[in-house]
């Protein structure tokens, strides 16, 4: 009994020597890593003790998604070149943009987002009221003219305002020097010449030239498609004359459910003639992004209509196999309900910078992302310092051919460039300009950018438009409207496309559809249109 | 000695067995030739059997990459710091609770499995490592998944079943709690503790979540982090028209990507062959008696 009773004691002793453990390396972490316990709190970071006469620079922390393509560096040229003019050092912290939203959703929901955060629009719209945001508003009337100035340039910005004020600095192109990109059909205009072929003007045109390269190569599909049909015909069902689903239709002035507009039929009836002959790739259904790309870059496919910048991707490795192979653009195709438009991506990006409600230098970041709105900001947080990585002649940006020079071994050299001077839409720049893409990349992506560009100011590519802001209310019932209006859309799409169901049964369809919802949903969208214009 | 008849059953179950085992490896194989073949064959999606234009430009790559040389640094560090902590901490809740005379260790094993069942869940979890100030440091990594209650309970199994003689024989040459402990106990669970440094190993080596939550410096980051950066966003299908102005080449080459897989699984896959042999019979621990 004695030794039982004297073990007791010892066992409870053992278990205190566990739970000190513990404690001993908690409190480790205490003194090994102190000043790195300071930066994981940016808001606790230092108080400024003499106020605003001192001259003291400010740090900040600001997080943002880092893309493994352009790693984000610390204490790049550009952040020195913030810090040099609006007396900001700036702390970036990288989040892998893989898992960034799962980051910033859990900073957000404790409460604990650093002074400075990049955030996606629709997350802006969500967690704007939450509080955890600094509402901007009165800041930018005192202390930013040049954002406002882009306010009034861009009025597309008026939809990212909540209950009408700004709770982030958006990102925006400097459109003069922006690449033009979007889903635009491209093809192997080495295989129309082989074939004696002209350019097709219209889709009527695109398949009688599908037809031909199917007849004289009949292994191939010369039309894929990746993420399935319905992903396409948000920009496919625009160029036939509707839109899919929900859409701002230019000529209507209006949002417009588009498998309501009669030349909806249109579009479904010729991708059911590309399929049932072979024209279309049979597997446009599941095809991945990857097969997608084999099927283009193998040559087994010869047209696609999707972001043109992958052509030179295809075409670096099809040259590989066949030096004439080359990929171009096709310019805008008259549809046959008459109509001649594409879409384009807007080159704003419309995500935002948002600040820490709880920062303890409003003044100071407000002051300094109106500096990056300026010319002088836009400038160094998209190629560098001046004079070293550019010089400016007659107004035209020159990048540093040393700088080029140094990069040019580079597997992606605008890419290493970028992550090296710490500039554009990938590192922190609220407005981005693309000289520095235009110079290295390719010149056939100048071609392209410069071809839609024209189509642009002819009025044939038409920029895609922003949402008009919701309430939470209509977001909540669009939520609910859009799932069962979506479920029946994904159901059918197919079936249209594969023939399993007529497209003379498109007017059933389409009550199913406005049981579902579709009206409601689009008269949501355009009282909310009507809502901004007053 | 006769030689056992190779039956018609035989034949016909070696045969699935090996397609078996071929589905299984056939895509651990196809990272490793795709990883090693050239860029271009791989796009245009000529490689299925055999690596194409063998080229090793793609670990050149990596390995000339900072971030990424670091990060495997700090897988390193993050999976043998948080492996000793983990059978340190295990087994020193798993040995009183072993003990019949311990007064007290329903209650406490209760608590302990109560955990299993009940989790606060990511915000709450954040909150006390916020507020024991370990975000960004290398604790917040390995302190919270300090003991996983059921390889604790695990190696509870194991210690009771150690003869009770040995214990007594022990005190009776005078030893205490400790160095039965240390000189009687631990020396006889070594399958165990291989198998549980295998299971930790594994668990510490994989994660990227806590590191993903906790820490804020890029410097700090594990390579699974790095790893998924690569593979899930520089997948091509994570592209959508929709990105403005950014354009198509950014995605990482595929043969990159599968180089990375391979250089971040390698070494866990290393351990097995040294752990095999204790590791079969650790895992049956537990299996018997509950």
């Amino acid at each position: 009994m004695m030794v039982l009773k004297t073990s007791k004691t010892r066992y409870a002793l053992l278990l205190l020597l566990l739970l000190s453990l513990v404690t001993a390396a908690c409190s480790g972490s205490g003194n090994g890593t102190a000043p790195a316990d300071n930066a994981g709190k940016p808001e606790a970071a230092a108080p400024e003790t003499s106020g605003a006469a001192t001259p003291d620079p400010v740090e900040i922390t600001v997080m943002r998604g880092d893309a493994p393509i352009q790693p984000l560096v610390k204490d790049s040229p550009a952040q020195k070149e913030i810090m040099s003019h609006t007396n900001v050092i700036i702390n970036l912290e990288g989040v892998p943009n893989s898992d960034y939203d799962a980051k910033s959703n859990t900073l957000i929901a404790t409460n604990n987002v650093p002074d400075v955060m990049h955030i996606k629009r629709a997350d802006l719209i969500t967690h704007a009221n939450s509080g955890v945001f600094l509402n901007l508003s009165d800041y930018i009337e005192t202390y930013a003219p040049n954002f406002l100035k882009w306010v009034e340039q861009e009025p597309e910005l008026d939809k990212l305002r909540i209950d009408g004020d700004f709770y982030g600095f958006p990102i925006v192109a400097n459109k003069e020097h922006a690449a033009f990109v979007g889903g635009l059909p491209m093809i192997r205009t080495d295989i129309l010449q082989e074939l004696n072929l002209a350019m097709p003007t219209s889709f009527d045109e695109l398949y009688e030239v599908l037809k031909a390269m199917k007849a004289a190569y009949p292994d191939s599909y010369p039309w894929t498609m990746r993420n399935g049909a319905e992903a396409n015909l948000k920009t496919l069902a625009f160029a036939f004359g509707n839109g899919y689903p929900t859409y701002y239709d230019p000529e209507d002035s209006q949002y417009v459910f588009g498998p309501m507009k009669d030349s909806f039929a249109d579009v479904l009836t010729y991708l059911n003639k590309l399929y049932k002959e072979g024209l279309l790739d049979p597997n446009f259904a599941t095809n991945t992004a990857q097969q997608w790309q084999q099927n283009l870059s193998s040559g087994k496919s010869f047209f696609f209509f999707d972001n043109y910048t992958f052509a030179t991707n295809f075409n670096l490795s099809l040259q590989e196999i066949d030096k004439t192979a080359q990929f171009d653009m096709v310019p805008v195709l008259t549809a046959p309900s008459g109509a001649k438009r594409h879409y384009m991506d807007s080159p704003n990006s419309y995500n935002s910078y948002v600040v820490s409600s709880k920062t303890e230098h409003p003044e100071e970041i407000v002051k300094m992302f109106d500096w990056m709105y300026s010319e002088e900001g836009m400038e160094a947080t998209n190629f560098g310092t001046p004079g070293v990585h550019f010089t400016k002649e007659n107004g035209k940006i020159v990048i540093s051919p040393d700088l080029l020079a140094e990069f040019s071994g580079k597997s992606d050299p605008y890419r290493a460039m970028q992550s090296y001077t710490g500039t554009g839409l990938l590192a922190f720049a609220v407005v981005t300009d693309d000289t520095p893409m235009l110079t290295i990349s390719p010149p056939k992506l100048t071609d392209w950018s410069d071809m839609v560009k024209a189509q642009v100011s002819e009025g044939s590519i038409v920029e895609k438009v922003l949402d008009p802001p919701f309430t939470e209310a209509e977001r909540e019932q669009l939520k609910q409207l859009n799932s069962s209006v979506n479920t029946i859309l994904t159901q059918n799409i197919d079936k249209f496309i594969f023939g399993a169901r007529p497209v003379s049964e498109l007017d059933a369809f389409r009550n199913e559809l406005n049981k579902a919802g579709a009206a409601e949903i689009v008269a949501i969208y355009n009282a909310a249109l009507a809502r901004m214009g007053s | 000695m006769k030689l056992r008849k190779f039956s018609a059953f035989d034949t016909v179950n070696y045969a699935l067995m090996l397609a078996l085992i071929g589905i299984m490896l056939y895509p651990l194989y196809y990272i490793l030739i795709v990883s090693v073949s050239h860029g271009g064959a791989v796009a245009r999606g000529e490689v299925t059997w055999l690596p194409v234009d063998v080229t090793l430009k793609a670990y050149e790559i990596i390995f000339s990459d900072a971030p990424i040389v670091n990060a495997y640094k700090n897988t390193l560090l993050y999976t043998s710091l948080g492996v000793l902590i983990n059978l340190t901490c295990t087994a020193l809740c798993a040995y009183p609770l072993s003990r019949r005379e311990f007064v007290g260790k329903q209650w406490l094993s209760l608590f302990i499995v109560f955990t299993m069942f009940f989790d606060g869940g990511m915000i709450p979890r954040f909150l006390v490592v916020n507020s024991l100030g370990m975000i960004d440091t290398v604790w917040a990594i390995v302190i919270p998944p300090a003991v996983s209650v059921m390889y604790m309970i695990m190696m509870r199994t194991f210690f009771q079943d150690i003869p009770e003689a040995l214990h007594e024989s022990a005190y009776m040459d005078g030893a205490n709690d400790w160095v039965v402990f240390r000189k009687v106990v631990l020396p006889l669970s070594a399958p165990l503790m291989a198998t549980m440094t295998l299971f930790y190993a594994v668990m510490h080596w994989n994660s990227f979540f806590p590191a993903l939550i906790y820490l804020n410096e890029s410097k700090r980051y594990p390579i699974q982090m790095i790893l998924r950066n690569i593979v899930i966003q520089g997948d091509l299908s994570a592209q959508s028209v929709e990105m403005a102005g950014v354009m198509g080449n950014m995605i990482v080459d595929q043969n990159i990507k599968y180089a990375v897989v391979i250089i971040s699984i390698l070494p866990i896959l290393l351990l097995y062959p040294f752990l095999q042999k204790y590791f079969v019979k650790g895992a049956m621990i537990g299996s018997v008696k509950g």
